[in-house]
C-alpha cells in the first residue's frame, strides 16, 4: 500500500547514484580501460591496445614515463606495509592499554578522553607542520631530546628517519581507536567482572580473560579500520617529507600516487590507480578473513 | 559465656585479625602504587598529545630569534609575529582561508547530507532486489581509495576549463568530488537509522492523505535528526581536513583554504620565519580547539559511531 509508486523512489536515488557514477564508477572504468591501452602523451585520451603489457612493465621496468620509477613502488609499498604493522600493533595496541587503564581510573575519565581524541579533530597538515618545524634543525627540540647534531630525517638512516614520519601518524589515530574501545569496554557488563572477584581472580586475570576475549569483536573493528586508514595516509608524509625524502626512500603509497601524477604517461598513472584498487580489495578481504568476528559475544 | 568464647577463639582470633588487616594493607598499598602508576602513564600520554600544540602556542609568542638560539626559552609576550599574520600584505590570508574552507565544507556537508538522505530512504523502504543491489553498490563505492579515481576527473575539470588560473570555478573541482566520497558512508549510516524507524507513522501519514515526498521531508527526515548531526560532524571533519584534493585542484586558484595555507606557510613563501609559521598553525589550530572543547562529547560520540558503523 505505502510507496507503491516506484518511480518517486527512483527520482529519490537519482542524485545520489549520478555522482557515484560520475566521480566515481566512470574513472574507475576509464582508469581500466587506459591501463590496457598505451598513452604517452597527456593530451591523449585513447591509445592502441596493449593487453597486460602495462602491468608487466610495471612489476619488471624500473623507469616508466619520465618522472617515476617504479622502484619507488616497492619502496612506497614496503613502507605502507611497516606503517599497517605500526598502526596494528603500536597504535592500537597503545589504545588499547590506555582505554583498560583509563576504565579503571574514577578521576579524570573525561579529561582524558578529551585530551586523547584531541589530535583528531585537528588537521593532519596542521599536525604534520607541526612536527616538521619539531624536526627543524632551527628550532632544536630534536637536539634537546636526542642530544646534539641529531637530525630526524637524514638519508644515513632510512628506517630511523622512516620511524619519524610514522610517529606523527600513530600519535594523531591513538585517541580515536581509545575512545572505541573504552566505549567497548564500558559495554561489558558488570556482572561478569563482579563473578570474577568474588571467584578470587586478580586484576590480570581479569583483564586477559574477560576484557579482552570481551572485547574482541570491537578490537577487530580497530584493525580492520587501522589498516584500510593505513592505504589512505597522504597529509603527514606529503608534509613531513617532500618528494619522497632522501633519495625518495620515504614514499607512501599517497604520496607515491600524487608523484606519478606528475608523470606524463598516462597509462602508467592508470596502471597504478587499479592496483591500488587491487590492493585494497585484498587488503580488506584477507584482513576481514584473518580477524574473523566472533558471533558468540 | 565470655570466657569460655575468649578461651576457645580468643588468641588464634586476634592473630587472624592481625594477619587479615596486615593483608589489607598490602594489598592497599599496591592498589594505590597501581593507581599511581596508572595516572602517571595517562599523564604521560597527555601531556604528550598536548605538547606539540602548546609549543606551537607558545612559539607564537616568542621572536624568531629565540626561537632558534632556544628549544624552549621564553623571553616575554612578543606580539609581532601576529600583526604580520594579519598584516595587508602577509603572504598568506588567514581570515579568507577560514571563509573559503568552511565555505566548501559547509557545501559538502548539506549537498551530502540531502541527496543521501533521499537515497537513504529509497534503499530503506522500497524494499525489493533492486534496492539491495544498490545498497551492495554502494558499499562497493566505498572501496575505491581517492587516489585511484581522481586522475579521469581531475583531467575532465582540467580540460572543462574549472581550473584555470585565478579563476573561483575550481572551488567545484575540489567540492564535488568529495560529495562523491562521502555518499557511500552517509547512505549506509542512514538507512539503518530509517529502517528502525516505525512505518506506522509513516502509514497515517499516508493515510492523512500526505504525498510521499511530504511524508519524507516532514516526517521520516525530522525523526533522524540526531543521525544528521553525527554524519554532519563526520563529514565536515574530513572535508575540512583533507589536504590532498586542495592541492591537486587549487595550485594557482584564488582559493587557498586553511589546508593549502598550511603547506604554502611551509615552503618558500615566507622563507624561514618560524614566528610567522608558529602563529598561522595557531591561528588555524585554536578556534578548532575551542570548538571542540565545547561540543566534545558529540564529536566524539559522532565521529567514533560514525567509524564503527561505517
Amino acid at each position: 500500500m505505502l510507496y507503491k509508486r516506484k518511480w518517486i523512489g527512483w527520482l529519490m536515488f537519482l542524485p545520489a547514484g549520478a555522482f557515484l557514477i560520475a566521480f566515481l564508477i566512470v574513472p574507475f572504468i576509464t582508469n581500466v580501460i587506459q591501463s590496457f591501452q598505451n598513452i604517452e602523451a597527456l593530451s591523449l585520451t585513447s591509445g592502441p591496445w596493449v593487453g597486460f603489457q602495462n602491468y608487466i612493465d610495471f612489476f619488471q621496468k624500473p623507469n616508466m614515463g619520465s618522472l617515476s620509477a617504479t622502484k619507488y613502488f616497492w619502496t612506497a609499498l614496503g613502507n605502507t606495509g611497516i606503517l599497517i604493522a605500526f598502526t596494528i600493533l603500536v597504535e592500537v595496541g597503545f589504545a588499547l592499554i590506555l582505554a583498560i587503564l583509563v576504565d579503571r581510573v574514577r578521576v579524570g575519565k573525561t579529561f582524558f578522553r578529551v585530551t586523547f581524541f584531541l589530535p583528531i579533530v585537528i588537521s593532519a597538515t596542521a599536525i604534520a607542520t607541526m612536527f616538521l618545524f619539531m624536526y627543524s634543525d632551527s628550532t632544536g627540540v630534536m637536539e634537546k631530546i636526542f642530544g646534539n647534531g641529531f637530525q630526524a630525517i637524514t638519508a644515513k638512516h632510512t628506517f630511523r628517519s622512516l620511524l619519524f614520519v610514522i610517529f606523527p601518524i600513530v600519535w594523531q589515530y591513538v585517541g580515536f581507536y581509545f575512545v572505541i574501545l573504552l566505549t567497548g569496554i564500558a559495554g561489558i557488563s558488570e556482572d561478569i567482572n563482579e563473578a570474577a572477584t568474588i571467584d578470587g581472580a586478580n586484576v590480570w586475570q581479569k583483564v586477559f580473560l574477560i576484557t579482552l576475549p570481551m572485547l574482541w569483536n570491537v578490537l577487530r573493528t580497530c584493525m580492520v579500520l587501522a589498516i584500510t586508514g593505513a592505504l589512505k595516509v597522504y597529509d603527514m608524509p606529503a608534509i613531513i617529507v617532500q618528494n619522497g625524502g632522501p633519495r625518495g626512500q620515504l614514499y607512501f603509497l599517497g604520496t607515491y600516487m600524487q608523484q606519478a601524477f606528475r608523470s606524463d604517461f598516462v597509462s602508467y598513472r592508470a596502471t597504478l590507480a587499479v592496483v591500488i584498487v587491487i590492493l585494497g580489495v585484498i587488503l580488506s578481504t584477507v584482513s576481514n578473513l584473518v580477524l574473523r568476528e566472533n558471533k558468540d559475544i | 559465656m565470655e570466657n569460655i568464647t575468649t578461651k576457645a577463639f580468643g588468641n588464634s582470633n586476634v592473630d587472624n585479625d592481625i594477619a587479615y588487616f596486615r593483608k589489607l594493607k598490602t594489598k592497599k598499598v599496591w592498589s594505590i602504587i597501581g593507581k599511581v602508576l596508572i595516572y602517571v602513564i595517562l599523564a604521560f600520554w597527555a601531556i604528550g598529545t598536548i605538547f606539540p600544540f602548546l609549543w606551537a602556542i607558545l612559539n607564537s609568542f616568542r621572536s624568531q630569534q629565540t626561537i632558534i638560539q632556544s628549544a624552549f626559552g621564553f623571553d616575554g609576550l612578543v606580539l609581532t609575529n601576529y600583526k604580520n599574520l594579519f598584516a595587508e600584505n602577509a603572504p598568506v590570508n588567514v581570515p579568507m582561508g577560514y571563509v573559503w574552507s568552511l565555505l566548501m565544507a559547509g557545501t559538502v556537508v548539506i549537498v551530502t547530507a540531502i541527496i543521501s538522505a533521499f537515497a537513504a530512504f529509497f534503499i530503506a523502504r522500497y524494499k525489493g532486489r533492486v534496492a539491495s543491489i544498490i545498497y551492495y553498490f554502494i558499499i562497493a563505492c566505498m572501496m575505491f581509495p581517492i587516489f585511484s579515481t581522481i586522475y579521469p576527473v581531475f583531467r575532465f575539470f582540467h580540460q572543462a576549463g574549472f581550473l584555470k588560473l585565478n579563476e573561483t570555478k575550481a572551488f567545484w573541482a575540489v567540492v564535488l568530488p568529495q560529495i562523491a566520497g562521502n555518499i557511500s558512508f552517509t547512505v549506509i549510516l542512514l538507512t539503518g537509522f530509517i529502517k528502525s524507524l516505525p512505518i506506522e507513522v509513516e502509514e497515517s501519514a499516508y493515510m492523512d492523505g500526505a504525498s510521499t515526498m511530504r511524508t519524507v521531508v516532514s516526517i521520516v527526515f525530522p525523526m533522524i535528526k540526531s543521525a544528521f548531526a553525527t554524519c554532519a560532524i563526520f563529514i565536515f571533519i574530513w572535508a575540512y581536513n583533507d589536504l590532498y584534493l586542495q592541492q591537486l585542484m587549487l595550485t594557482g586558484s584564488k582559493i587557498v583554504p586553511l589546508c593549502l595555507l598550511m603547506t604554502k606557510i611551509t615552503t618558500k613563501d615566507t622563507g624561514t620565519d618560524y614566528g610567522f609559521m608558529f602563529a598561522a598553525v595557531s591561528v588555524i589550530c585554536v578556534p578548532i580547539i575551542i570548538v571542540y572543547v565545547c561540543l566534545q562529547r558529540f564529536i566524539i560520540k559522532g565521529l567514533t559511531a560514525g567509524a564503527v558503523k561505517g
